[in-house]
């Protein structure tokens, strides 16, 4: 009961924003929900299945740029030549979503034969292979100075701003604010789908591959598709991630889909915990939101240098927030700060008289399949 | 569903240059147990791994039915409903064990990405029906109270338990189990024999034993096939194989010959049961 209870208000939680804060922290927030998304993705094939990839930025970029030259037209600008297929962008967002998921599975000779780490050095050579072609196909992408990025329109409602906003209780509903929405949805959906896959069949299966490989075999699961499988629908997820980075921003430039971004993803997976969606979930909200917190109050913070002045920018500072933490999340919390979570409520709710205590296993959802 | 006979022709396999197993056969007839034993680096563990698909076969063949096991990968040979256990463990800890025991049914379920994904009345309805099933199992192997608990968290013996029960969970047809009472104690060892013994005897099922346990042998096994430095000594049943000459020089050494009293007799002799593979 208190659980449903715990949802219902984290819900209302999330609806409120829209209605107190500025575009700056909206637009932060919707990032920590696209990463959320994308972290979710690589959770599956790294932490469920054991496979290391580097190249999540690769399918990031695809999903961003896919969506991009789907939806966008002919034009030229700052004398390059676009072009775009002007498909309804309702279409061109699912449709690079399949793109990203498309060319994870052309990678799948490779997926579902290397194994953990050898994975990691085949994704890497992703980034690089995707790097330059970002850079040199201009007409699609825009080169480096990138490109804009059409507004998404869901049957008429369209996620852009507009000069005479819809006012909903009295405050402009502008993109960011509607954006905001679909962001939700599409993190919930999001989430739904990869604890529906990590608490039932395929789930136990990516498990087994990650802890012993022989036994999945033996026991009849299929590895290299399997393995397979999983790199798709990572893929998939950060092709959605990557539409609404997009969309968020508006504009899209090749520097971001670099390799640490790609790490950015791992740091992520590794903080907020191994496996699970709320690991991922947690991990993401932590890494992408503590640089807007960093930049918003940089005055405040000590060794944390205004924009102009020395010392580290707010950026270089949470990075190295960021890795000190994750270090100490490799040597503290072996389960992430989501397992290191549910330990800690585990553990208070023990000390509750009346309440009968957790048992030990970390998974909730686990549990409720197999109870 | 009818158990067919295991004939192993002629197996060789060699891992460069070294020779595991030379020209190796023996057949295991529908609903037996047959035991393979062998002094340590026998080529035991590899003969098992050829049969569930983890190597290849470099010479000869393995059929099972009218299926050439050495031409499958794993899962194709598990599908034919081929189980098998580890000498060393192979579950996943952090899984509990009802995890685990369902990872055995994988075979016979058909949930995908998408339905579980989609939370599809069909994969609910198939994860309950198996949730029955791995109780059923549990039950059978002793294993019920664990059900809930992550594996890691169980003593060695009750996870040698599991191993069993998870690869029941499959419904084989040839199940094989490799070295199912190493590492165990007496009581332990005891009802895991036990449990081997009831399995047979209700299960439509053939056995295929890898042990170094005489006594465990002689009491379970219908024919035993010893194996020394990857070549077949004899076959036979427990009791001409214990009175074999070669078997008891490649147990004792050569110096056994003049007493044949010091067959190789049982858990008296050395343990050598433990960590023989890597």
């Amino acid at each position: 009961m208190s659980r449903k209870l715990l949802w219902v208000g984290a819900a209302v939680l999330l609806v409120l924003p829209p209605f107190y804060l500025d575009a700056f922290w909206l637009q932060s927030g919707l990032f920590a929900m696209s990463a959320a998304i994308g972290a979710i993705g690589l959770n599956v094939l790294t932490g469920a299945a054991g496979q290391l990839s580097l190249g999540h930025a690769f399918f990031l970029a695809l999903g961003a740029y896919g969506y991009i030259w789907l939806a966008g037209g002919d034009e030229r600008t700052a004398g390059i030549e676009l072009t775009g297929l002007g498909l309804p962008t309702l279409l061109a967002a699912v449709l690079a979503v399949l793109l990203a998921g498309l060319v994870g599975g052309l990678f799948a000779p490779l997926a579902g034969r290397l194994r953990g780490a050898s994975l990691g050095i085949a994704t890497l050579a992703l980034v690089f292979l995707g790097q330059h072609v970002l850079f040199r196909a201009e007409g699609v992408t825009g080169g480096a100075n990138g490109r804009d990025v059409p507004p998404l329109n869901v049957f008429g409602l369209e996620f852009a701003d507009s000069p005479e906003p819809v006012l909903v209780l009295g405050i402009p509903f502008n993109g960011l604010e509607k954006l905001w929405f679909l962001g939700l949805v599409l993190l919930a959906g999001a989430a739904w789908f990869a604890r529906g896959v990590l608490a039932s069949r395929p789930g136990r299966a990516l498990n087994t591959i990650r802890d012993h490989e022989i036994a999945a075999g033996a026991l009849g699961v299929p590895v290299a598709r399997t393995r397979a499988a999983a790199f798709v629908l990572s893929s998939m997820y950060a092709g959605l991630a990557g539409v609404l980075f997009a969309l968020i921003y508006r504009r899209t430039v090749p520097d971001t889909f670099g390799l640490a971004l790609s790490l950015d993803y791992l740091a992520m997976i590794v903080i907020g915990g191994l496996g699970t969606v709320g690991g991922a979930v947690l991990g993401a909200v932590f890494v992408s939101m503590l640089q807007p917190l960093l930049t918003r109050y940089a005055d405040g913070i000590p060794f944390v240098a205004a924009s102009g002045s020395a010392g580290p920018s707010p950026a270089e500072a949470a990075r190295i927030i960021y890795g000190v933490v994750f270090v100490a999340v490799l040597l503290f919390l072996p389960t992430g700060l989501a397992g290191g979570l549910s330990r800690l409520t585990s553990r208070l709710r023990r000390r509750r008289p009346g309440t009968t205590p957790n048992p030990p296993a970390s998974n909730p959802s686990r549990e409720e399949s197999t109870a | 569903m009818s158990v067919p006979e295991l004939a192993v022709r002629g197996l060789t396999v060699r891992f460069a240059g070294i020779t595991a197993l030379d020209d190796v056969s023996f057949t295991v007839a529908p609903k037996t147990l047959h035991a393979v034993i062998g002094p340590n680096g026998a080529g035991k563990s590899t003969c098992f791994n050829v049969l569930s698909g983890v190597y290849r076969a470099t010479e000869g063949s393995v059929t099972f039915g009218d299926a050439e096991l050495t031409k499958l990968p794993p899962h194709k040979i598990a599908s034919l409903g081929v189980a098998r256990t580890f000498q060393n463990l192979a579950l996943s800890d952090y899984l509990t064990t009802a995890a685990n025991l369902q990872l055995g049914r994988h075979r016979l379920t058909r949930t995908g990405f998408v339905t579980a994904g989609l939370h599809l009345p069909s994969a609910r309805r198939e994860e309950r029906a198996q949730a029955d099933k791995v109780r059923e199992v549990a039950e059978y192997v002793g294993i019920t109270e664990h059900l809930p608990l992550p594996v890691g968290l169980l003593p060695y013996g009750v996870r040698k338990r599991v191993e069993l029960a998870r690869a029941l969970c499959l419904e084989p047809r040839l199940l094989l189990l490799d070295e199912p009472v190493a590492g165990m104690n007496g009581g332990e060892r005891r009802a895991m024999v036990e449990t081997i013994g009831r399995v047979r005897e209700v299960m439509d099922l053939s056995i295929v034993l890898v042990e170094h346990d005489m006594a465990l042998v002689g009491r379970l096994a219908d024919e035993v096939t010893v194996l020394d430095f990857g070549r077949r000594l004899t076959t036979g049943t427990p009791a001409e194989v214990r009175r074999h000459p070669d078997v008891i020089r490649a147990y004792l050494g050569k110096s056994a010959e003049e007493d044949p009293a010091a067959a190789p007799r049982t858990n008296d002799t050395p343990a050598q049961g433990q960590g023989e593979n890597p």
